[in-house]
């Protein structure tokens, strides 16, 4: 049996006396790979944000050791004039590199960043002048710079093509494996949910379900969570 | 003089680059209308206008940030009603006091002749101070600029690195208002690091190239006034756009 990781229990977000998510109890176990599902305004990324600390909430949430964390946001507008360039951005996240300096080590630390997620021959790119998921491997490779143990990744995809999806989703199952990370992921693709997560929460408002995809998933779930809107999808997978 | 002009030309530039990162474009000019404000009540209660001018704009920093921070509004609308509201004050008492359209011509477009030597050394402690706040939080203001969640997930108190840049741009805005005028301090925190943005060469060759800019813009205003006659801060802007223009030429 692996070892807990995260204990929530009880967790609610309240903002200007609107509950936006509540009831929310798990046991997060180390190497797994959790999904939060839900329909649009559920609370997925509320109840993402909170655990990451940048929302307010009452309840319990227990690292049950001193983590470090990666985290992807969601995808977001970005501005074409930014100036920073991919390696100056990674180089930030370089505890031993000065920034003004450039120096032979964090060079190699940041191309090895980008090349973990395919991403090397964008280190001279600036930022503004990305594409929507070069940005996002950018953003992982700065997620993964520091070496965290815990990974959330919140929409990572949303907007990119479904092969694109496909290898974003396999590149973070295989560093996973590799690098032995928990992940926390938020994704409306149920086809993603199946074939990657160990773990999956049905999300609206409040938490319907939580466990392993094939025993949890059930039309009644989903219909719970969807509302009758996705009631005929098991039929159609 | 060009001393002076020299420490405000380098501080401008600093915290310009990330007045254009952060979008507080329109921020400084609020913050030198407050500072009028502060001015205004400094001829009325006899005190240092400097003083008067910082502490109104630390007030207004310490205010937009806050109501920014609750979310009531956007930036740009909670900006204009500051900004008015504190023109409209130092309107008022300086007709209270019939300040002579000379004086208030000089705080509006800078009168480096008339520079006392304390508002001097004020001048050069503050930049000194922004010089070296801003080698300590140079990392984390660029983190927080690129995105602040992420950078509070990291560990970064958002809000209160936000508020020690805002104190700091009003400290600089106070200082500098006497050289290069209510009006045109925005346009010389944001012209030169917008300039050197324009020749997308990273981050680093923006903040060089900005400081150049600044410092350029500064100095040659200072002298051309001297020589010419004229005002300070209109020199040091149209300086400044000069470069700006020729630089998009350079926009890839």
């Amino acid at each position: 049996m692996k070892k807990v990781l995260l204990s929530v229990s009880d967790l609610v977000v309240r903002i200007g006396g609107q509950t936006l998510v509540r009831d929310i109890s798990f046991d997060l176990h180390k190497g797994d790979i959790l999904a939060l599902i839900g329909p649009n305004g559920s609370g997925k990324t509320t109840v993402l944000k909170a655990l990451l600390g940048l929302l307010p909430s009452s309840g319990q949430i227990a690292w049950k050791e001193k983590v470090s964390i990666g985290y992807v946001p969601q995808r977001f507008a970005f501005d074409a004039t930014f100036p920073l360039t991919v390696s100056e951005l990674l180089s930030l996240r370089l505890k031993e590199a000065r920034f003004w300096v450039h120096t032979k080590k964090s060079h190699q630390l940041a191309l090895d960043a980008l090349r973990s997620v395919g991403a090397e021959r964008l280190a001279h790119k600036r930022i503004g002048a990305l594409s929507g998921g070069e940005l996002q491997r950018v953003l992982l490779a700065y997620a993964l710079i520091s070496d965290p143990k815990v990974l959330f990744l919140d929409e990572p995809v949303a907007g990119i093509d479904i092969e694109g999806e496909e290898t974003f989703y396999n590149l973070v199952k295989r560093l996973s494996a590799e690098k032995g990370l928990t992940i926390i992921l938020v994704s409306h693709d149920l086809n993603i949910v199946y074939k990657y997560a160990a773990e999956v929460m049905c999300l609206n408002r409040k938490m319907f379900c939580f466990g392993s995809p094939r025993e949890v998933l059930t039309p009644e779930a989903l219909r719970e969570t969807y509302g009758e809107e996705i009631s005929g999808f098991k039929h159609g997978h | 003089m060009i001393v002076v002009g020299a420490v405000i030309g380098l501080t401008a530039a600093m915290l310009g680059v990330f007045v254009i990162l952060r979008k507080l474009s329109y921020f400084p000019d609020a913050l030198a209308h407050a500072a009028l404000a502060g001015i205004a009540l400094g001829l009325l209660l006899h005190i240092n206008v400097v003083a008067g001018a910082a502490v109104f704009g630390l007030v207004m920093a310490l205010g937009v940030a806050y109501l920014e921070r609750r979310k009531i509004l956007g930036l740009d609308t909670i900006i204009v009603i500051f900004f008015s509201t504190a023109l409209a004050l130092a309107v008022i008492i300086a007709e209270f006091l019939r300040v002579s359209e000379d004086d208030l011509m000089g705080y509006l477009f800078g009168d480096i002749s008339k520079i006392t030597d304390e508002t001097f050394i004020l001048s050069i402690l503050v930049g000194l101070l922004a010089i070296l706040i801003f080698i300590f939080k140079f990392k984390i203001w660029t983190k927080i600029s690129f995105h602040e969640d992420l950078a509070a997930v990291e560990g970064i108190k958002v809000a209160r690195e936000n508020y020690i840049f805002m104190f700091l741009l009003a400290l600089f805005v106070a200082v500098s208002l006497r050289v290069v005028g209510t009006i045109l301090i925005g346009p010389l925190l944001v012209i030169p690091a917008a300039t050197a943005n324009n020749f997308r060469l990273g981050f680093k060759w923006m903040f060089l190239l900005g400081v150049l800019f600044s410092l350029a813009a500064v100095i040659f205003g200072i002298l051309f006034s001297g020589i010419f006659e004229i005002s300070v801060g209109p020199a040091v802007v149209l300086i400044a756009a000069a470069f700006f223009g020729f630089s998009l030429f350079f926009k890839r």
